[in-house]
């Protein structure tokens, strides 16, 4: 090894121009080649790599000579192994558009691997096309390295790098002479002059998938830096638009080129057709083979050239998407009736096509010219019938309709069709069909349909009166039984957001207090390791650290991480009331989550083994009476005085309208010392029409707070109580009990979507987007105290940032689990977060669904913020939001919960005020039709409501919400309401909705 | 861990002709016999056009990935023997299995050897195949003859493909999950072209369930009793080309519901099977569900002699299989996972039967494909990394394992499941196998 040949190899790459270092890099012997690898790959690190250059500006070190001698060196000294590793990279400038520099790199380029021959060349530049999406070689590069023998002939590489050319084309006709009027006329002719471009390469750009339908060249000269701008005022032009007036800009693309090419005779016409229907098979991206149709299309074809091609246009009726195959459709729907048509290929891929809900428009004419063909003795009936009757199945109206007319004139004709048999087998297979036929298929076939033997009463839809939680043993929560369950228990909460399993988690740490292992601190030291790795990011702090510094901690994770520090410290130091829980506005509850959090701090550092009173005794999180009065007893036997806080949640979670368990809880309640406790809980497990006892005024009184005694705080109990009983009812005395009142507290929570009014806007100004809709909380200050749980959110919508959104994000499955029979005020806090205008952001969609998350399963009758959380579901911007709110919908049916009046009436305000389009919220009911009477009740209840309450204007797109009303009645077996009539008379105004409009009216009346 | 680097003599390739087209499959064979003919079928499709199809959607997959990573382009697997032919492929993020099977029905020639070989499955095929029109015939030549006189002689190989053992190690947990499977519900064409409409647009995030809503398939993003996990659902519109193809879509799923597997018959013979992993983002190759019956070694003249007796029957049912030679479930189990291992058992979930890939006969791949079986037998190297704490009810083990600057707590064995506390079960609960320190316990007390 010679050090000073590495040294000046070293020296070189630093300071000389790439020109300068090519005669020394083809100089290079075989033995030093192994010392200059090593040098060239730490010149790479050094000046390579992104590193921060100034306070605000980061890349590399390398000058543009550097990084050219850098790459160009790589071609020298790499092996194959290592070029094809990825140690030589640098590619893209073999691709760039030719600037002076970039063409001298590529000579130089040219001039070192035409000496030194690698021959990983090409599976090089084939990794390269691989790793670098979207970047190719420069076709004329490609050329010439092929040419000269450097590498063979890659169709992968040619299809590639061609679309360029034409870019570069641009660029050469932007800054070489004057511009030509007819940009496009020269490159045509440039390239017709070019054999091997136009018989082996182009063709290439319709067999691999590329960038030929973006990619243009844009002929307009280079802009000088001095250029000014011009005229004044509103006749101002900025200096680019000036120059825009000055050279207007020449855009030719791939299309116009081919249709050039085309036209004079440089390429053939019919093997271009050819061509683009043979791309059009293939499973390109959408936008290339939109692009392939446009050319085709762009060819404009006569009838003689696409009946030449009906075989290629028939293939492809079988591929996935519809934009091919409602092309195909159209391009074959006029040549049924010839006689050079084989239609048995079309009638092979009928049968397939006629069953996919994607197509549309294209079976609409499909169908339609299918009907025809057994007149014109062109098709066998039976064939036909079978086909028709397939898209009788067809969820698209029109397409049901004319296939249901269609079978219609077959079963009709005056000189009959079909044989008595195929007939009759005809009308077996459309009694199959009977279930998927919508009002208007079912007219049209209604001869050949058979009568329902006797109408089958239809479903009837009735919300729940009163909802029972199931307090069984199969629902029981098992509480942790050893030392081992709690420690594994410990490692699946901290991995996985489950308030069932945190719930069991405290419990178990209580019960289990002082039966741990000796070593269990050393036992848990796997899960402090991953809560470091989990802080690290934010607060680089180590495993070791964990303990003996004070660590910054949040919100309920930070609840429970205080919680598993102390454990593991014997709980030396209390952590809880240290964690920051950002305040009722952030996420509410969260404070009196830290008070129970608290609480089992203190008795674990007490060493007192009592289970919190709220502690979920059976699933979801319900506590059941009976195990709440044994508790309390608990408390009263251990001397321990129960937490305000806690009782108030245990009140919260409590399924107190289980018979069975209520009447155990009264028949416990004399056990019980503490005479208010036990008034309260005698009406609040007492019967469910019991009013509020008359409640002692209270003088001067200040608002409970989290630390204050059950005595003092029994009004806040009260109000706690109440209204988990009686979610809609009044208490008018409870505001002289407390010493004040608030927003949720003796009324129930109002929540009312307001549609904020479009400001006027200017004449030339543009129309707004989006509608707003105004969730006020009813009040701008925070609840006098944290004890009432069911305060209405503070603030309105307009008020709140995404930032408030993320938090609650993480917070909701939490707080939700805290309130199971009222939620409401959670409901309306998701509304004012995240669903006050459409299209909100990812975390706005990501809170909605947790919102409509907590709604699936058993539990009370939706009340009016949990309506709109699910309407809001319903006609969301997102698949995912509505596919949840489909599933809430069929599940709130499914157990009673839904109010489909109150639903109706929020939809309807929603779509009346621009909230959402009409037409979202058609799509969305539609696939839940059909399959369910009482679904079906419920779904048409629910349309109702909602139609009376749009504009006599009707909404754009209202026809397919229309429909499925339509559809909706005829299950359901009854007439649209007469608080309809007023709208549908003005409805049927409107062409696009007479059809369905006056049918409804009709039987309205 | 290398991958295996194989070469073909030249690219595959679909020639037409006016006597019909020749659709000549490039192999290449791991284990090929020097002085064999590597050339496994010559024949005709007896329905090109259906074969095109499946062979495209084949190809569709291979060309597919669902988490950010750099495309890998790899060639399929063919395995040809008990006449079928079957081509078996994973997308480029391993987290979708699909076959194409051609049974006799599909296929009218013969078989000149069994084998297995990777195919070449190059653009301009992909391209012919999709112009293959139907009742066109097409002679299909899987491997050709003299390829390895062209390699003794040096040939310039045409493209060099890597196959990557991640391959190997989804095959095992791929057999694994199939072989687990029961059949949840079948649908018919309409309803499977129902279905693929009905997938959320984009990518969809979180499960969805297959569920039947009166007659109407549909995806929903909440389970329900009697409803199919389908994982990264997005994935199912690999089949959007196929499904308006077919009689009928048989849909699979394990127990557990981490892997869903879709059978679509195409008629005449063909069928080809979509097996989708738990997420988008979970490739088979690193699911570890076959670690548990791996751990015991079983005698090297077994797994020699088994591996002969398959590869001459080809195919299989292990419970016959165990009743005819008198063997224990659960051995049989265990020489079935431990040639799964090595890449030579794939599961028919039609037939419910193994079928023989004639892949090497490797036993060090068990370990080399198995990283956490591997390092588990390294902690069991000293004597001190694996301790015994106690033995508790129903012979649940208690022991130390010794982690990265932690010991711990492992219990395995008894009725319940194993467990650990280290970062790997906490996160995936036992979902994705056992973890090294649950096998270490498991070998040295289990």
């Amino acid at each position: 090894m010679n050090t000073l040949v590495v040294e000046q190899f070293e020296q070189l790459i630093r300071q000389s121009t790439p020109a300068d270092f090519i005669p020394f890099l083809l100089k290079l012997e075989k033995q030093d080649l192994p010392a200059a690898r090593e040098k060239l790959k730490a010149l790479k690190q050094e000046l390579d790599t992104i590193v921060q250059l100034s306070a605000n500006s980061w890349g590399t070190r390398a000058t543009g000579d550097q990084h050219a001698n850098l790459f160009l060196a790589g071609f020298a000294v790499y092996s194959r192994r290592e070029a094809l590793g990825g140690a030589l990279s640098g590619a893209g400038s073999l691709g760039m558009s030719p600037n002076d520099r970039i063409a001298a790199l590529k000579q130089h380029f040219i001039t070192l691997v035409a000496t030194l021959r690698p021959d990983w060349l090409h599976d090089w530049l084939l990794r390269q096309h691989d790793r670098a999406s979207g970047w190719s070689i420069d076709y004329n590069l490609l050329r010439t390295l092929e040419a000269t023998g450097l590498i063979p002939f890659s169709p992968l590489l040619t299809a590639r790098s061609l679309p360029g050319l034409l870019a570069d084309w641009g660029w050469n006709l932007s800054t070489t002479g004057s511009i030509p009027a007819d940009a496009a006329a020269v490159i045509a002719d440039a390239m017709g002059g070019d054999q091997l471009l136009l018989t082996r390469d182009l063709p290439l750009l319709f067999e691999y998938e590329g960038t030929i339908h973006h990619t243009w060249a844009r002929i307009q000269p280079p802009m000088p830096l001095n250029q000014k701008g011009t005229g004044q005022g509103a006749t101002y032009l900025r200096p680019w638009q000036a120059w825009d007036q000055l050279h207007p800009l020449q855009t030719v693309g791939w299309q116009a080129l081919l249709l050039r090419l085309v036209a004079n005779g440089h390429l053939d016409r019919a093997d271009i057709l050819t061509r683009c229907l043979l791309a059009l098979r293939r499973d390109f991206r959408r936008p290339l083979l939109s692009w392939f149709r446009e050319l085709f299309l762009a060819l404009k074809p006569t009838f003689t050239e696409r009946l030449a091609r009906q075989a290629e246009l028939t293939e492809l009726l079988a591929h996935p998407l519809p934009l091919v195959v409602n092309f195909a459709l159209d391009q074959l729907k006029d040549m049924h009736a010839e006689p050079g048509f084989n239609l048995a290929p079309l009638l092979l891929s009928a049968a397939s096509l006629l069953t996919r809900p994607d197509l549309k428009t294209g079976l609409r004419s499909l169908v339609t010219g299918l009907a025809r063909l057994p007149q014109r003795a062109l098709a066998p009936a039976p064939t036909v019938a079978g086909l028709l009757t397939t898209a009788l199945a067809h969820p698209d109206a029109a397409v049901q309709k004319l296939a249901a007319q269609g079978l219609a004139g077959l079963l009709s004709a005056p000189r009959p069709l079909l044989t008595s048999a195929e007939a009759t087998a005809a009308r077996a297979a459309l009694a199959q069909q009977a279930d998927y036929l919508s009002s208007a298929g079912r007219t049209i076939l209604a001869p050949w349909l058979d009568a329902p033997a006797a109408a089958a009463p239809a479903a009837c839809y009735t919300p729940l009166t009163a909802f029972v939680p199931d307090i069984a043993p199969a629902t029981a929560i098992a509480p942790v039984t050893d030392w081992h369950e709690l420690l594994f228990l410990t490692g699946q909460v901290l991995q996985h957001q489950d308030p069932a399993a945190r719930e069991r988690w405290l419990d178990g740490l209580l019960r289990l207090h002082g039966q741990l292992p000796a070593d269990y601190a050393e036992q848990l030291r796997p899960y402090l390791v991953q809560v470091a790795a989990r802080l690290k990011r934010s607060h680089g702090i180590k495993a070791s650290d964990l303990l003996t510094e004070s660590v910054s901690l949040h919100d309920h994770d930070g609840l429970f991480l205080a919680l598993l520090l102390g454990w593991a410290d014997g709980f030396a130091t209390p952590r809880v009331a240290r964690v920051d829980v950002g305040g009722s506005r952030a996420a509410p509850l969260l404070v009196v989550e830290q008070q129970r959090y608290l609480l089992v701090e203190t008795r674990l550092q007490q060493a007192v083994t009592l289970s919190l009173l709220s502690t979920p005794t059976h699933q979801p999180h319900w506590v059941a009476p009976s195990a709440l009065l044994a508790r309390l007893l608990s408390h009263q036997a251990a001397g321990v005085a129960p937490a305000a806080a806690d009782l108030a949640l245990a009140l919260a979670r409590s399924a107190h309208a289980h018979p069975a368990e209520a009447a155990q809880a009264r028949h416990l309640l004399p056990q019980l010392a503490d005479a208010g406790l036990r008034t309260l809980l005698a009406w609040f497990f007492g019967p469910a029409d019991q009013l509020l006892p008359a409640l002692p005024p209270a003088n001067e009184r200040p608002p409970a707070q989290l630390a204050t005694p059950v005595a003092k705080a029994l009004p806040e109990l009260w109000a706690v109580a109440a209204r988990t009983k009686m979610p809609a009812a009044s208490f008018p005395t409870l505001a002289a009990s407390l010493g004040y009142d608030y927003a949720g507290v003796t009324q129930p929570l109002s929540c009312v979507g307001e549609a904020i009014p479009t400001p006027a806007q200017p004449a030339q100004g543009p129309a707004p987007r989006f509608a707003e809709l105004l969730w006020r909380g009813g009040t701008a200050l925070a609840a006098p105290s944290p004890l009432l749980l069911y305060a209405s959110p503070v603030g309105q919508s307009q008020g709140i940032t995404w930032e408030n959104s993320w938090l609650v994000l993480y917070e909701f499955p939490y707080l939700a689990a805290l309130l199971p029979n009222y939620p409401a005020p959670l409901y309306a806090h998701v509304l004012q977060l995240a669903a006050w205008t459409d299209n909100l952001e990812s975390s706005e969609r990501d809170l909605l669904l947790l919102g409509l998350h907590s709604l699936l399963g058993p539990g009370p009758v939706l009340e009016t913020a949990a309506t709109a959380v699910l309407a809001s579901g319903l006609i969301h911007h997102t698949p995912a939001g509505r596919n949840l709110a489909q599933e809430v919908l069929l599940q709130t049916i499914a157990h009673g919960r839904l109010q489909p009046a109150g639903l109706g009436n929020i939809l309807g305000h929603q779509l009346a005020s621009g909230y959402a389009p009409a037409s979202r919220l058609a799509d969305t009911l539609r696939p839940l039709q059909a399959f369910d009477g009482l679904t079906d009740d419920a779904l048409s209840l629910t349309l109702d409501a909602l139609l009376p309450m749009l504009p006599a204007t009707p909404p754009r797109n209202l026809r397919p919400l229309l429909d499925t009303y339509a559809d909706l009645l005829a299950r359901a077996q009854r007439p649209a309401p007469a608080a309809l009539r007023p709208n549908l008379l003005a409805w049927q105004q409107a062409a696009s909705l007479k059809p369905v409009a006056q049918p409804l009216l009709a039987q309205a009346a | 861990m290398n991958d295996l680097t194989y070469a073909y003599a030249q690219p595959s390739t679909l020639t037409h002709a006016p006597e019909g087209a020749a659709l000549q499959l490039a192999a290449y064979a791991e284990n090929a016999p020097a002085s064999e003919t590597a050339c496994f079928f010559q024949g005709r499709l007896r329905d090109s056009w259906l074969a095109a199809r499946g062979l495209t959607t084949l190809a569709k997959v291979v060309a597919s990935r669902f988490v950010p990573q750099n495309i890998a382009l790899r060639d399929p697997i063919v395995t040809a023997g008990a006449g079928l032919l079957r081509f078996e492929a994973f997308s480029s993020c391993n987290g979708v299995y699909a076959r194409l099977d051609l049974g006799p029905a599909a296929l009218d020639g013969e078989f000149l050897s069994s084998g297995t070989t990777n195919v070449d499955f190059n653009e301009p095929m992909v391209n012919a195949l999709s112009r293959v029109a139907r009742a066109e015939p097409v002679r299909l030549t899987v491997g050709q003859t003299e390829v390895t006189l062209e390699r003794a002689a040096g040939t310039v190989t045409e493209r060099k493909v890597t196959l990557p053992e991640r391959w190997l190690k989804g095959l095992t947990a791929v057999q694994g999950y199939l072989a687990l499977m029961d059949e949840k519900t079948t649908l018919t064409r309409a309803q499977a072209t129902q279905l693929v409409q009905s997938i959320p647009a984009g990518t969809a995030r979180g499960d969805f369930f297959l569920v039947l809503r009166g007659a109407r398939p549909s995806l929903a993003p909440v389970g329900s009793p009697g409803a199919v996990r389908v994982g990264g659902v997005h994935r199912l519109r690999l089949l959007d080309g196929l499904l308006p193809l077919c009689e009928s879509l048989r849909v699979f799923a394990t127990p557990d519901g981490q892997a869903s597997a879709f059978v679509v018959a195409l008629g005449g013979g063909q069928e080809f099977v979509l097996a989708l992993s738990a997420a988008a983002n979970r490739g088979f190759s690193g699911e570890g569900n076959q670690l548990d019956t791996l751990l015991e070694d079983l005698p090297a003249e077994w797994l020699a002699g088994a591996n002969n007796l398959f590869r001459g029957n080809e195919t299989f049912n292990p419970t016959l299989f165990a009743m005819a030679h008198d063997l224990a479930p659960g051995t049989v189990d265990r020489l079935c996972a431990s040639l799964s291992a090595m890449g030579l058992l794939g599961f028919d979930l039609a037939e419910n039967h193994y079928f023989y890939r004639r892949l090497p006969f490797k036993t060090d791949r068990i370990l080399k494909l198995n990283p956490r079986l591997k390092n588990a037998r390294a902690l069991l190297d000293s004597a001190d990394d694996v301790q015994l704490v106690g033995v508790g009810a129903q012979g649940r083990t208690e022991a130390r394992v010794r982690g990265t600057d932690v010991w711990h707590t492992v219990l395995v064995g008894g009725p319940e499941p194993p467990r650990c506390t280290c970062q790997w079960f906490t996160s995936h609960q036992g979902q994705r196998g056992p973890c090294k320190h649950m096998l270490a316990a498991q070998l040295r007390f289990g």
